[in-house]
């Protein structure tokens, strides 16, 4: 290792345990300061960025952070949905990005995900909504086993692998498509059957429920369209946990009004930092909706950090890093 | 044992298909004769039963004719073997005096209580631990899991088209400690389910004396009398235990009590192992942090589930739907049939009713 210092911002909310973390990679060589994003920086703090080697934003990350920090060789992002970062001026530039794909609350992501396909295949949005009693109003309730069904994940990533778990758990068949997959395997990465992403519409096929787990890229983009969700099981369930932009959402409204999708859960929606959800979606009986919540949780959940920690020492030591942002693939 | 050429009459109280019927009498061709007598007693039941309540039990809403009630009495007469839901005539047994063996398909027969069935010289099987244990036990999970992640303020958010963020306070599942009340069929399943999430899984069961480590993935098996112990790690409870006079307001305000700050309960088994009044208190407290219930007390005896309970934001209640799945397993016949070769055989049954222990 180096012996020289490094300067590190962080400029989004941060525990002090999480700062004494980052300090302790290399004792007495990280010069850190830390700012809260979207409040406007002291000129210490100004001078501090300016100086920053290495700085690690959350979504909150300044649009013009690349002139802000003329220095910076590497920013992570302590997120996962990094395409929000597309705008910013260092986006594409020589910097080195890297995100916390697969390490922000993939777990409460993906329990929250399972947790919206059970509630709608066991009917319970009915129950939360009206009451019904053993000799009335009983025959709307037709819960699906879920141990003779099957799981479809598009996106076998971070939180697509934690679903798969899940699922099996629970005594599900479960089937994935991967971007990087380049045929059809069985048995392979917890899953029964995993499938290149070209294949997707053949996954769908055997899918009771899709859940939706795929980074946001201009690839994935209507991903999960018209042609996707008639290729169904009649009455599937869809969950999107990812982002809204991964579902043409006209084809899942007429797909969910024909019952060809028998419900819906989803915690994004397109443009849900700009506008509520189109309330055709959030009107309709079978479709339930959170807003980007997903990700909570009550254990806390510093994963993102632990990514960001063990980076700071491989890159003191030269060291390849892991979670390295592609900005041709976009995440 | 019967007699070789002795033919065995089966008489069936529900409304079952003529398939069913066949593969009863499947069993041992030649020597079953089985006749359903749902629509020869119907008259009967709707004395005592409500309309909407035999309904429920019934394949068509076309008036089917009645057969002669001397037919009915008849083929009654001549029984010995009956198999039969939770509906039927109080008095049944009088009238069926060759019978020597009856099943009832429910797992739970806290419901023949009121009948002369109950406690009688005749040997009684229930379906437990062969009804739809697995949806019942896949309902309790869900439920649970949907009250964890806050879905209630979902629908309600979402019904209303108006988000807030701030309402979402989602509890982890995995790392969780669930503790399954009664492990029998169900709660096996439950305890499985809880294992594949990643939880922590304790467990209760009355034939445990010492508390250890338990089989099939269990972590901590109590004996009842340590319930309270138990309780006091649990951060998901599942009621899986048969209705009996030992259970009747298990969970009573001291058990609640016991119990940690924001515990999770799945009540899929009779709503008078709880103790209403006192759970209504600990939901109302925030105390219990949710509850989600297939079952309410009183639901048994058709009566309303309690206002009060309803009009609680952390309660989902369903219409005891746990059994339903759209996969049919038909798990009580397959039992049944099972128990009739045994019977045809002179084979000693099995899950016979134990009067003093209550199931």
């Amino acid at each position: 290792m180096s012996e020289r210092t490094v300067n590190v911002f962080v400029l989004r909310e941060a525990s002090a345990s999480a700062l004494e973390r980052i300090r302790a990679v290399a004792p007495g060589r990280i010069n850190l300061t830390q700012a809260e994003e979207r409040t406007a920086l002291t000129a210490e703090q100004k001078k501090a960025l300016a100086e920053a080697e290495v700085v690690a934003v959350g979504a909150g990350c300044p649009h013009d952070l690349g002139a802000l920090a003329p220095r910076m060789q590497w920013v992570h992002a302590n997120f996962a949905g990094i395409t929000d970062l597309a705008n910013r001026d260092f986006w594409g530039t020589g910097v080195t990005m890297t995100s916390a794909r697969g390490y922000t609350g993939a777990l409460p992501i993906a329990e929250m995900a399972l947790t919206g396909g059970m509630m709608l295949s066991k009917n319970l949005d009915h129950a939360a909504r009206e009451t019904a009693t053993r000799w009335k109003g009983r025959e709307v309730f037709q819960p699906w086993l879920l141990s003779a069904r099957t799981m479809g994940i598009v996106g076998l990533g971070g939180i697509g692998a934690h679903l798969a778990r899940l699922a099996k758990g629970v005594g599900m068949r479960v089937v994935a498509t991967r971007r990087s997959a380049t045929e059809r395997r069985e048995n392979l990465d917890g899953v029964d059957v995993l499938y290149p992403a070209s294949a997707l519409v053949e996954m769908a096929r055997e899918s009771h429920f899709l859940a939706v787990c795929a980074a946001s890229t201009p690839e994935t983009e209507k991903l999960i369209d018209a042609e996707v969700l008639a290729a169904l099981p009649k009455g599937a369930i869809v969950m999107n946990i990812a982002r809204g932009e991964v579902i043409d959402e006209d084809a899942l409204m007429a797909a969910v009004d024909s019952g060809q999708v028998g419900g819906a859960y989803l915690d994004v929606w397109v443009g849900e930092k700009e506008h509520d959800p189109d309330p055709r979606m959030a009107n309709h009986p079978r479709i339930v909706m959170t807003p980007h919540i997903s990700y909570r949780s009550d254990v806390p959940q510093q994963l993102g950090f632990n990514v960001f920690v063990a980076n700071l020492a491989h890159y003191l030591n030269g060291e390849p890093m892991e979670n390295l942002v592609e900005w041709e693939r976009g995440y | 044992m019967p007699a070789e050429n002795e033919m065995i009459n089966v008489v069936v109280l529900r409304d079952v298909p003529q398939t069913d019927l066949d593969r009863i009498e499947a069993v041992a061709p030649g020597r079953i004769k089985a006749t359903g007598i749902w629509r020869g007693v119907r008259a009967e039941l709707a004395k005592t039963f409500p309309e909407e309540q035999l309904r429920r039990f019934e394949r068509t809403t076309e008036p089917v004719p009645a057969p002669p009630a001397e037919e009915t009495a008849r083929v009654l007469a001549e029984a010995q073997v009956l198999y039969s839901g939770a509906v039927h005539p109080a008095d049944l047994i009088r009238r069926m005096p060759k019978l020597r063996w009856a099943h009832f398909t429910m797992a739970g027969v806290s419901t023949i209580r009121p009948s002369e069935f109950w406690d009688s010289h005749v040997p009684v099987t229930s379906s437990r631990g062969h009804t739809a244990a697995l949806p019942i036990a896949e309902l309790a999970m869900a439920g649970g899991m949907a009250l964890a992640k806050n879905i209630p303020t979902a629908v309600r958010q979402t019904g209303a088209q108006s988000f807030d963020p701030r309402a979402f306070m989602p509890k982890m599942i995995s790392g969780k400690t669930l503790g399954v009340i009664g492990l029998g069929g169900i709660g096996m399943h439950l305890a499985r389910i809880g294992k594949g999430l990643g939880m922590r899984v304790v467990g209760s069961k009355r034939s445990i004396t010492q508390r250890g480590p338990g089989e099939d993935g269990v972590d901590e098996l109590f004996p009842a009398s340590e319930l309270a112990e138990m309780l006091a790690q649990c951060d998901f409870i599942g009621v899986c235990t048969p209705l009996t006079a030992q259970t009747e307001n298990l969970l009573d305000e001291a058990a609640l009590a016991a119990c940690k700050q924001g515990v999770i309960i799945m009540n899929i088994a009779r709503g008078e192992i709880i103790h209403e009044p006192s759970l209504i208190a600990a939901l109302a407290s925030g105390h219990v942090g949710g509850a989600y219930m297939d079952v309410y007390s009183g639901e048994e005896d058709g009566q309303p589930p309690n206002p009060a309970l309803l009009a609680l934001p952390n309660v989902v209640l369903t219409p005891h739907i746990g059994f339903k799945s759209d996969v049919s397993h038909m798990f009580a016949m397959d039992l049944f049939r099972d128990n009739l070769r045994r019977f045809v055989a002179g084979e000693p049954l099995v899950n016979i009713i134990d009067w003093e222990r209550g199931y």
